[in-house]
Parts: C-alpha cells; sequence; structure tokens
C-alpha cells in the first residue's frame, strides 16, 4: 500500500523524492572537487563529429587518459546501479526495470550520438572546422529530435516493446533528477548574472500567479457552460490543463474527493496532448518570434503540462533558438532559454498544493456542505509539494553561495559541476525524450470525446494565446547573456 | 477523550472502499461509505458511546503504475463519529 500519514512519507518510495536523492548523489559527488579530486569526471558525453570514433569523449581531465567507450560503460555501471536501488526501493520490479533500463539507455545513447554528427548539429559557423559545405545546425535538438521520434515509433508502432520497457520508462523521474542537476547550471550561472536570474525567477512568479488567476477560470467556466461538465469533471480538467498538468489533475481530484477515475482519465489525455504541445511549439515559437527568447521558454513553461514535457520542449527550444540566433551572429550562453521554461514551471508546481487546499476548503464547506463533515488538514498541502523543487533549490543556492562567499573556490569547484549540470543533466533529458516518446499512445485520444474537444479548444484559444502575452508582459526584453570565450 | 483509529481508502472503480484491521466496508459516495462505516463500529462496539475519530489514509496503489510518478498523493480524511 502507498499512503502518505506522516511529512516524512514518500522517502523511501516516491519517485519524486528518488529524483532528489539521485540529484544529491551526484551534486554531492561534484563538490568534492572542491577538495581537488573529481569523483564525476568519468561521465562519458558526446561531442559533435565526423568520424565515429571521435564521438564519445570522457568529461574530466583528470579521467584524461581513458577509453571513452570504458567511461561509456562506466556510466551505464553507476547509473544502472543508482536507478535500479531506486526501483528497488520504490517497489518496482527490478528484474524488469533493470531489463528495460538497459535498453532505453542503449536507444538514449544512439540518439545522442547519431544527433551529434556534424551535418545534424554543428552550427554554421563552424562547419569548416568539421570539412563540411551542409547542415541543418540543429546544435543538441537533433539528439532530443531523433530521442523523441524514436521514443514515439516504440509507443505508438511497437506496443509489446512499449510494454516491456514501461517498468523502466519514469520521464517524470528522469525529468524531475534532470532539473535537481539543472539547479547546479542555474548556480553557476548566477555566479556570472545573479541580477539577470533573479529578475527571471521573480518574472516567473508573476507570471505564474497570473496565470492561475486567469486560466483555471476561465477553463472551468467554459467546461461548466459550453460543455455542461459536471463540476468535479470540470474541476479536474481545468486544473489539468490549466496548471501542472497530471499532478495538478490528481491533486485536483484528490482535493475534491473525486472518484480516481476521472484523474486518471484527464491524465491520460493530458500526457498525449502534452506530447503534441512538445512537437509543435518549439519550432513554432522559433520561427515566429526568434528575437524573444525568454518570452519563448516562459510562456512554453506555462503552456506545455507535464515537467518532463515541458522540460523537452524547453531544451529543444533553447536549441533551435541559439541554432537560429547563431545564423545572425548572435551567440547567446546556452541554457538559459530552458531555465525559463522550467523556472515558470517550478513556479506553477509549488503552487499546487496551496491550489488545491484552497480548491478542498471551497469543496468541503461550500459546494457539498454536510452535517459533520471531515476537516481539511494543513498537511496536505506538504503532501502535494513537489519535493525534488528542494533539491534543485539546493543546487541553486549552494553554487550561489560558493560564488558569494567563497570566490577563490569558484573555479574547484566548476570541475565537478560542470560535469553534473551538463552530460549528466543532459543524458537525464535524453532518457526523458525516449521515455515519455515510448509511454505516448495517440491512440488514446480515441472515445475521448467532448473532454478531448475542451482539451484542444482550451488550449489553443485561451491557455497559449494567454501564456504567450503573460509571459511578454513580464519577460519582453530579455535576452540571455552572450557567449564570451 | 475519543477515540481514534486509521483505515485505508481506495475505490474498486464503482464504491469507495474503506478497510480496517477487522472490518472493510463500501459505499457509492463517500457520505454512503462514511455511514457504513458508523454502523461497522456500532456493530463492533467501538468507542463505547464516546466519539470515535477514523484517519482515512488513501491508498495511492488504485492508480495505474504509469500515473505513480506525477504524485504521490491522492488525499486523506479525518473524520469524527458521535456513536
Amino acid at each position: 500500500m502507498v499512503m502518505n500519514r506522516s511529512w516524512t512519507a514518500g522517502m523511501r518510495d516516491s519517485e519524486d523524492w528518488w529524483a532528489v536523492w539521485l540529484g544529491l548523489v551526484m551534486f554531492a559527488a561534484g563538490l568534492v572537487s572542491l577538495g581537488g579530486i573529481d569523483l564525476v569526471g568519468w561521465m562519458a558525453k558526446t561531442k559533435t563529429w565526423t568520424d565515429l570514433g571521435e564521438a564519445v569523449v570522457v568529461s574530466g581531465k583528470t579521467y584524461g587518459d581513458w577509453n571513452p567507450w570504458a567511461a561509456l560503460v562506466m556510466t551505464y555501471a553507476i547509473f544502472t546501479g543508482l536507478t535500479c536501488a531506486g526501483a528497488r526501493s520504490m517497489g518496482l520490479d527490478v528484474g524488469r526495470f533493470l531489463k528495460g533500463w538497459t535498453v532505453l539507455f542503449v536507444i538514449t545513447w544512439a540518439a545522442w550520438i547519431i544527433g551529434h554528427e556534424a551535418h545534424l548539429a554543428a552550427p554554421v559557423n563552424k562547419w569548416e572546422k568539421y570539412g563540411i559545405t551542409w547542415g541543418l545546425s540543429l546544435g543538441g535538438g537533433a539528439s532530443y529530435i531523433l530521442a523523441l521520434i524514436i521514443g514515439l515509433m516504440i509507443g505508438n508502432f511497437f506496443k509489446p516493446l512499449a510494454a516491456f520497457l514501461s517498468e523502466a520508462a519514469k520521464p517524470e523521474w528522469f525529468i524531475k533528477t534532470a532539473i535537481v542537476y539543472l539547479g547546479i547550471k542555474v548556480g553557476l550561472m548566477t555566479m556570472k548574472a545573479a541580477g539577470f536570474a533573479f529578475e527571471l525567477a521573480l518574472a516567473g512568479a508573476c507570471a505564474t500567479f497570473v496565470a492561475y488567476m486567469l486560466f483555471w477560470p476561465i477553463v472551468y467556466a467554459a467546461a461548466r457552460r459550453l460543455f455542461r461538465l459536471p463540476r468535479d469533471w470540470s474541476a479536474v480538467l481545468s486544473s489539468g490543463i490549466s496548471i501542472c498538468g497530471v499532478s495538478a489533475a490528481i491533486a485536483t481530484g484528490g482535493a475534491i474527493r473525486a472518484r480516481p477515475v476521472i484523474a486518471v482519465m484527464v491524465s491520460m489525455l493530458i500526457v498525449v496532448y502534452a506530447m503534441l504541445e512538445l512537437i509543435v511549439l518549439p519550432g513554432f515559437y522559433t520561427a515566429v518570434a526568434p528575437d524573444q527568447p525568454i518570452v519563448n521558454g516562459a510562456a512554453m513553461g506555462m503552456t506545455v503540462k507535464t515537467d518532463g514535457a515541458d522540460a523537452a520542449a524547453g531544451a529543444i527550444l533553447d536549441e533551435l533558438m541559439r541554432a537560429r540566433a547563431s545564423l545572425g551572429g548572435t551567440n547567446w550562453e546556452e541554457g538559459w532559454i530552458l531555465t525559463a521554461s522550467i523556472m515558470t514551471k517550478l513556479w506553477i508546481d509549488m503552487f499546487i498544493g496551496v491550489w488545491a487546499f484552497v480548491l478542498a476548503l471551497i469543496w468541503v464547506y461550500r459546494v457539498e456542505r454536510s452535517p459533520g463533515q471531515p476537516t481539511v488538514g494543513l498537511s496536505e498541502i506538504w503532501f502535494r509539494f513537489p519535493k525534488f523543487v528542494l533539491g534543485y533549490v539546493l543546487c541553486w543556492f549552494t553554487y550561489t553561495g560558493i560564488a558569494v562567499f567563497w570566490p577563490d573556490l569558484i573555479d574547484a569547484a566548476k570541475v565537478g559541476a560542470g560535469t553534473v549540470q551538463s552530460p549528466m543533466r543532459k543524458m537525464m533529458f535524453m532518457l526523458t525524450f525516449v521515455a515519455m516518446g515510448v509511454m505516448t499512445d495517440f491512440s488514446k485520444l480515441r472515445g475521448m470525446g467532448r473532454l478531448a474537444l475542451l482539451y484542444g479548444l482550451a488550449l489553443v484559444v485561451v491557455i497559449a494565446p494567454v501564456a504567450y502575452f503573460v509571459a511578454w508582459l513580464f519577460h519582453h526584453g530579455m535576452v540571455p547573456p552572450l557567449v564570451t570565450e | 477523550m475519543g477515540t481514534e483509529m486509521e483505515m485505508s481508502l481506495g475505490h474498486d472503480g464503482t464504491r469507495w472502499v474503506a478497510r480496517g484491521d477487522s472490518f472493510a466496508v463500501s459505499g457509492r459516495t463517500l457520505a454512503d461509505l462514511d455511514a457504513e462505516v458508523a454502523d461497522a463500529l456500532r456493530a463492533g462496539n467501538c468507542g463505547k458511546g464516546a466519539p470515535v475519530t477514523v484517519a482515512m489514509a488513501f491508498d495511492f496503489a488504485a492508480f495505474p503504475v504509469w500515473m505513480r510518478q506525477y504524485a504521490s498523493h491522492y488525499f486523506n480524511r479525518n473524520v469524527t463519529f458521535d456513536l
């Protein structure tokens, strides 16, 4: 049984907490570089290549004499050990998880390596370096897109394989771990542009508040008045569409004591639509607003539901926008557009507990007033708080603290941090792309009728345009710092 | 001082189900379920006339496995019965 009674519930057996543990293990290992020891440099990573033998390299200079393919085996061994420990603790079938994880790992790395072939990835100004005369200049975006396509093909055309992989296909776990690693990157970025980072965080909070106040009431009213949906269906659907997807649908369903089947049906819809948003929006925003990188990122955070899809969309947007800008000679630093997308999303995630609590009060004391009614505990807010945010903030503030209080240690800190926040984070992103594709089955839209129609209409008519306007209001004019070499 | 007890709460697709150490009851709505719990408590002579507070924690295992990565909490409820 999986029940929450104490504030420590879930620490051993929930994906959310295990994202914190996986994140903090590598965060702690990375911090050891402050003492001059690189404990994470064994991590393999990809680089743009024309000769396949040079596609994989070792991250840390200390490990420079390692064979890169041996580093890849080491990477597999360490992450397999950690994820299997998590799977065991979460009560998953470890044997099935191990097999599925191994296949996911192989697919992930194959997509990552192929996507870094020079014709796909190299920016125009590097073509000469790689001896090529044409290319798509997609940067790291090629790998992400490829991973997504492979995952979607498995999820929709090779369903027995998708079922085989399902025990290990945990996009939310992978992306939450990646977001904890991203906290390190944000910490490093804050070292360079503290004002911009905090302005981004503040603007994201304001935008999120406005979005909550606008999206939910509009979608709820449409569900009730135009689509004549019952109160419980309307509330769960409104939260799913307006706030943070599946977790919001579950939180709202619980808050209003809805039958679980409502949250399940709405969640199936959210996962499919989130994938459609992920496929369409990064290219669309890049095409129509190439000069608004941070607005685009923040709009993505408010529009695309589920953390996995949002982070994935933000990562593709980051790559596409930077590749596009580089064509005009502007080279933005990597990660800021992605951070805009995720920071907005994290604010939304953090307030879901409070929002669900408010809904619970409204439901218990106004909608379903009855004598001897049960009480609503404040502990519900904590149970619904996304715990991985704690890991993200800890990583962020730790590295910012190092920069502020011990500036002499920055170079040493960057040795470990660089590996965790870049190749490790990107690998978790890649795993998310494949896993998300594997568990997205578009045929589930069949039979959803009014719900699917309402979702689509709300997305196109309300969420996407209002999100973009709100993002523009709070972020217009903001651009990432330029690369300085 | 009343009595306190814990039960797990679930849903089988059509009815809410509450399970305690010694009994399990179900109801189409939560109000129906509470009435069934009260009857079961009375039948078991629980509380002996004093109020009984039942802490019901939803068993998240009722959700499909693929959804559990998104959240791990549905809801808990404390209901006090004056028997």
